[in-house]
C-alpha cells in the first residue's frame, strides 16, 4: 500500500512553492533558498518559537506568525520582508544586546557570533534601549568548557541538544522572566554535572556563552552542522 | 475595566501593571521576557521624572514589538494599559517629562541625578 | 597675590593629563603637579571573569602599547597554569613586544616630540606636529612615519591584527609563523636600518642646541628601574629586574615577577589618580625611580646587538659618573631602542626553531596566584592576580610605566616651571616647554584611543582664592 503524501501549494513572498503537508514555512522557505532570520531554530533540533526573529506576514491576517513552528495550508501566502517585520526584528536584537553585557571587543565568539551577525545583517547600528548591565557569575568549572551567563540570549538550544540528541539532559531554565537563567542540573556546577563533555551545547550555541576553553585568543567558529549529519546516521541504524 | 479617579497617577498605573507582566512573564520568549523589563525600566524612568520624549518614543515602539510578536496572550496583552493610558492620558506622561509634575501627586519626583558614572569603562 | 597656573589638557599626550603650577605672593613657582584625571577601572572590571581571558582583556587598556599588556598579562596566567612556555612561542612574543617598542618610539620621538626638537619649543603652536615637521624635514617626516609602519606592520603579521591582537595567549601563542611572513619581514628590514641611521644622526646634530633643556628637564638624582638578562645585557620580555642607584650602585638585583610586590609599594597622591611607585625599603618619596628608555640604558651593561652597542657606549659618555640623569635624554634612549629593536628582529628571525610548530602549552589552575613583568616602552610592566579553584579572577593588580614615572614627572614638572616662569609671567612658549618635560616620558595616561593632531589647551591663571584671574585659549 502505498501513503499518498498530501501536496500543498503556496507563494513566500510571491514566489510559487510546493510542500508536503505538516512542513513549517521555515522548512519550506530554506528547501526554496528564502531567507528567513532565525536564532532559536536549529536543524536537528525541535523548535520551540522563543526568539521570534523568524515572524512572517501571512495574508489575510494581521497577526505575525513565526514562521519555525507555523505550518503551511494550501493557498497561503507568506511574506518574508516587510518595513513592519524588519522594525520589530530590530527592536528584538536591540532587546537582547540590552539584556546582558555584550562586549563584542573581549568575546571569544567575535567574529563567529550568530547574533552578532545578525544585528550587522539587519542593520543595527546602535542601541537605544537602556542597557540593563547585569551582574552575572561565569561557570569555568568544568574541565574543558566555560558558560558566561553574559552572553547567553537563552534560546536554549543547550538545553534541547543535550536532552534530544546527547540524552543527558544536563541543562535546564531556572527562574523566570528576566530572571530566568540556564543551569546544569539541579543548578550544581557545570564540572560537577552528570555532563558527558561530547560538547554538543557548546557546538549548538549561537553565541560566546558556551565555549572550549582552549580556543581561548583563537578563531572559536562552531559546527552546529552536525547535527542533521548524525540524526540520519542514527535513523539508518 | 477598572474605574479610577484624579487621585490615580496613569503613568504610575501603567508603570504598576507592568510591572506585573515582567514578574508574571515565563522568560521563554524575547519581547516578552526583555520588553516588559525594558518598559518598566523606562516608565520607572519617567515616574521619577528622569524621562525624555525620546523614551516616550521608544515605549511606544516597544509596545509594538510585544504586542505583535510575544508568544503568548501574556506578551501580548502586556502593552495595553501603556496603550490605553497613553491614547487617552498623554498629556499626563508630558506633565512628567517635560514639567517634572506629576498632578496627581503620586510620583515621587526626585531632582535629576548625573547619568554620568566616574568610572569609564570599555574600549 | 598667590596664584595657580592649570594646563589641561597637556597636549601630544597619549590620554588626558593636567599641569598645575602654583604661584606665590611673589610670583615664584611654590609648587607644581602633573595630574593624571582619568580613572578606568580595569582592574575592577577584571574581577569574576576567566584568568584565561585577561590577555585580550587586558590589552584593551591601551590602544598604543596593548602587546605589552599582552605579554605581562599572559605571564602572569603561566604563572596561574605553572607552565614554561615553548621556545619558538618565547621568541616570537620577543618578537612582537619589540616591534610594538618599535612603533611606540617612533610615534613618541616623530610625531609626539619631534615637533619641539625640529621647529623649536617656541614656535607657532599652529604648526608645530608631525605635519609641521614633514614640510620644514620631509626625510625626517618620512623616517619616523616609515618606522612606525614597520613596527606595525610586523605586529599585524605576527597577530593578524594591527591594534589588540588575540595571537598571544596563556601557554604561548596561537599560530607559529608562516615562512612566507617571515621573509617579509626580513625584506623590511634594510629600509628601517636606513631610517634609524638618518634620526640618530640628525638628533647628535641638534642634542647640543638644547643644552638649556638638558639642565633642568627632569635632571635629577634617582634609582633607576628596568629588565636585563643574566648577562647583563637588555631585556624586554623576560629575565629580572635591576634597581640602580643614583652613582651606579646597585640596589637590588634578579627581582622575579612573583617578588615584585614584596619590594615595590605604591603610594596615593590626593591629585592624580595614577598611584605612585616606590622601592619599599627606602619608603616614599626617597625610594621613588625612573622607568622606561632612559632606566634601561642606565641600568644595562650591553645591549646585546653590535650597532646598538656601539650607540650604548656613546650613551654611557654623557654621564662620567654613573646614569645619565637628564630625562631630555629619554629621546635619544628612545632612539637606541628602536635601533635594537630592530637588530634583535633580524636576529630572532635567524633562529633556526623559528618556524616550530610547538607553540602553545596547556594546563589548568595549578596555582591561586600568578604575577608576571614585562618592559613596555615606557617603562615596566607589572600584572599581578590572584584567582579561585575554577581560574576566576578575584583580585588584580596593574602597576603601570606611568605610575612608576610618576614622581619623576612631577619633580620635573616643578624644576622646569620653577627654571621659566619668572614673576609669574608666563607665555605659549614657557608652558610648551613644562609640558614638553611631561612629554620626554611619553606617559600613557590609560587612554586607548589617540586624538591625533592638536587638542584645545585653555591656561588658567587662578588666584589663592580660587577666582580666575587670566584665561589663554589656544
Ligand atoms: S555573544 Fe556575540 S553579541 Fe554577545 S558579546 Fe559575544 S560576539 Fe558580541
Ligand atoms: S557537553 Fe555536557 S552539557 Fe553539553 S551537551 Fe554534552 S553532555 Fe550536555
Ligand atoms: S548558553 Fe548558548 S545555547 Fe544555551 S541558552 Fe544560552 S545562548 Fe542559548
Ligand atoms: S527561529 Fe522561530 S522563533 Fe526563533
Amino acid at each position: 500500500m502505498s501513503t499518498s503524501v498530501d501536496v500543498k501549494t503556496l507563494l513566500i513572498d510571491g514566489q510559487e512553492v510546493s510542500a508536503r503537508s505538516g512542513q513549517t514555512i521555515l522548512e519550506v522557505a530554506k528547501e526554496n533558498d528564502i531567507y528567513i532570520p532565525t536564532l532559536c531554530h536549529l536543524d536537528g533540533l525541535s523548535d520551540v518559537g522563543a526568539c521570534r526573529l523568524c515572524v512572517v506576514e501571512i495574508k489575510g491576517n494581521n497577526k505575525l506568525f513565526p514562521a519555525c513552528v507555523t505550518s503551511v495550508f494550501e493557498g497561503m501566502e507568506v511574506t518574508t520582508v516587510t518595513e513592519r517585520l524588519q522594525k520589530h526584528r530590530l527592536t528584538i536584537l536591540e532587546m537582547l544586546f540590552a539584556e546582558r553585557n555584550h562586549i563584542c571587543s573581549v568575546c571569544v565568539a567575535n567574529g563567529h557570533c550568530e547574533l552578532q551577525t545578525l544585528g550587522q545583517e539587519q542593520g543595527l547600528t546602535h542601541v537605544r534601549l537602556p542597557y540593563r548591565n547585569p551582574e552575572l557569575p561565569v561557570d569555568a568549572s568544568h574541565e574543558r568548557f566555560t558558560l558566561d551567563h553574559n552572553r547567553c540570549i537563552m534560546c536554549t538550544r543547550c538545553v534541547r541538544v543535550c536532552a534530544e540528541i546527547e540524552g543527558a539532559h544536563v541543562w535546564d531554565v531556572m527562574g523566570r522572566g528576566i530572571d530566568s537563567m540556564i543551569i546544569s542540573d539541579l543548578h550544581e556546577e557545570w564540572g560537577k554535572s552528570s555532563c558527558t563533555r561530547c560538547g554538543k551545547c557548546v557546538q549548538v550555541c549561537p553565541t560566546g556563552a558556551l565555549f572550549d576553553k582552549s580556543k581561548i585568543g583563537s578563531d572559536h567558529p562552531k559546527y552546529p552542522d552536525f547535527l542533521p549529519n548524525l540524526n540520519l546516521m542514527r535513523e539508518a541504524q | 475595566m477598572i474605574v479610577m479617579d484624579d487621585t490615580s497617577c496613569m503613568v504610575n498605573v501603567a508603570r504598576f501593571f507592568i510591572e506585573f507582566c515582567m514578574t508574571e512573564s515565563c522568560g521563554k520568549c524575547i519581547p516578552c521576557r526583555a520588553g516588559t523589563a525594558q518598559m518598566h525600566t523606562l516608565l520607572t524612568r519617567i515616574c521619577a521624572g528622569h524621562g525624555t520624549m525620546d523614551d516616550l518614543d521608544l515605549l511606544v515602539e516597544l509596545c509594538a514589538t510585544v504586542k505583535e510578536t510575544s508568544l503568548c496572550g501574556l506578551g501580548q496583552t502586556a502593552p495595553n494599559p501603556v496603550l490605553s493610558t497613553l491614547k487617552y492620558f498623554k498629556h499626563e506622561y508630558i506633565d512628567h517629562i517635560v514639567h517634572k509634575r506629576c498632578p496627581a501627586g503620586v510620583c515621587n519626583m526626585e531632582a535629576p541625578v548625573a547619568a554620568e558614572s566616574p568610572v569609564e569603562v570599555l574600549a | 597675590m598667590s596664584q595657580t597656573i592649570t594646563i589641561d589638557p597637556v597636549t601630544r599626550l597619549e590620554g588626558h593629563g593636567k599641569i598645575t603650577i602654583h604661584l606665590n605672593d611673589q610670583g615664584e613657582v611654590e609648587n607644581a603637579n602633573f595630574h593624571v584625571t582619568q580613572v578606568r577601572g580595569f582592574e575592577k572590571f577584571s574581577e569574576g571573569r576567566p584568568f584565561y581571558e585577561m590577555p585580550s582583556l587586558m590589552a584593551r587598556i591601551c590602544g598604543i602599547c596593548p602587546v605589552s599588556h599582552l605579554i605581562a598579562s599572559a605571564k602572569a596566567c603561566e604563572a596561574i597554569m605553572s607552565v614554561r612556555i615553548p621556545h619558538t612561542a618565547a621568541q616570537l612574543r620577543r618578537m612582537l613586544n619589540l616591534a610594538q617598542m618599535v612603533q611606540s618610539h617612533a610615534l613618541s620621538f616623530f610625531y609626539l616630540s619631534s615637533p619641539d626638537l625640529l621647529l623649536g619649543m617656541e614656535s607657532d603652536p599652529q604648526t608645530r606636529h608631525i605635519f609641521g615637521v614633514v614640510g620644514a624635514k620631509p626625510e625626517l617626516g618620512r623616517a619616523g612615519i616609515a618606522l612606525r609602519r614597520f613596527g606595525q606592520h610586523i605586529i599585524e603579521l605576527l597577530g593578524n591584527k594591527r591594534i589588540h591582537p588575540g595571537w598571544v595567549v596563556p601557554g604561548g601563542v596561537t599560530e607559529p609563523l608562516a615562512s612566507a611572513k617571515r621573509d617579509e619581514i626580513l625584506g623590511m628590514i634594510p629600509e628601517a636600518y636606513a631610517n634609524i641611521e638618518l634620526a640618530l644622526r640628525w638628533y647628535k646634530q641638534i642634542a647640543e642646541t638644547f643644552a638649556p633643556e638638558i639642565e633642568v628637564f627632569a635632571n635629577f638624582a634617582s634609582l633607576y628601574m628596568g629588565l636585563i638578562n643574566e648577562d647583563e645585557s637588555i631585556e624586554f620580555t623576560d629575565g629580572a629586574l635591576r634597581l640602580m642607584g643614583a652613582r651606579g650602585e646597585i640596589v637590588a638585583d634578579g627581582i622575579t615577577a612573583a617578588q615584585f610586590p614584596e619590594v615595590i609599594g605604591e603610594a596615593v597622591e590626593p591629585y592624580s589618580y595614577t598611584k605612585f611607585a616606590y622601592y619599599k625599603p627606602l619608603g616614599y618619596p626617597d625610594g621613588s625611580y625612573r622607568v622606561g628608555p632612559l632606566a634601561r640604558l642606565n641600568i644595562a651593561k650591553s645591549m646585546g646587538t653590535p650597532m646598538a652597542d656601539g650607540e650604548l657606549s656613546l650613551f654611557k659618555q654623557i654621564s662620567d659618573d654613573g646614569p645619565v640623569q637628564s630625562s631630555f635624554y629619554y629621546h635619544y634612549a628612545r632612539l637606541i631602542d628602536i635601533l635594537h629593536g630592530i637588530e634583535k628582529i633580524e636576529m630572532i628571525l635567524s633562529d633556526p626553531l623559528i618556524l616550530d610548530k610547538h607553540v602553545r602549552a596547556t594546563a589548568g589552575v595549578n596555582r591561586l596566584e600568578g604575577a608576571g613583568q614585562a618592559e613596555a616602552p615606557r617603562g615596566t610592566l607589572h600584572h599581578h592576580y590572584k584567582v579561585d579553584e575554577n581560574g576566576l579572577i578575584t583580585w588584580a593588580n596593574l602597576v603601570i610605566a606611568t605610575g612608576q614615572n610618576n614622581n619623576a614627572m612631577n619633580k620635573g614638572v616643578l624644576q622646569a616651571a620653577k627654571h621659566y616662569v619668572k614673576d609669574g609671567k608666563f607665555t605659549e612658549g614657557i608652558l610648551n616647554r613644562v609640558e614638553a618635560v611631561v612629554r620626554t616620558f611619553d606617559p600613557c595616561l590609560s587612554c586607548s584611543t589617540h586624538a591625533f593632531g592638536q587638542m584645545p589647551l585653555a591656561i588658567s591663571l587662578v588666584s589663592a582664592e580660587g577666582e580666575v584671574v587670566d584665561r589663554v585659549v589656544r
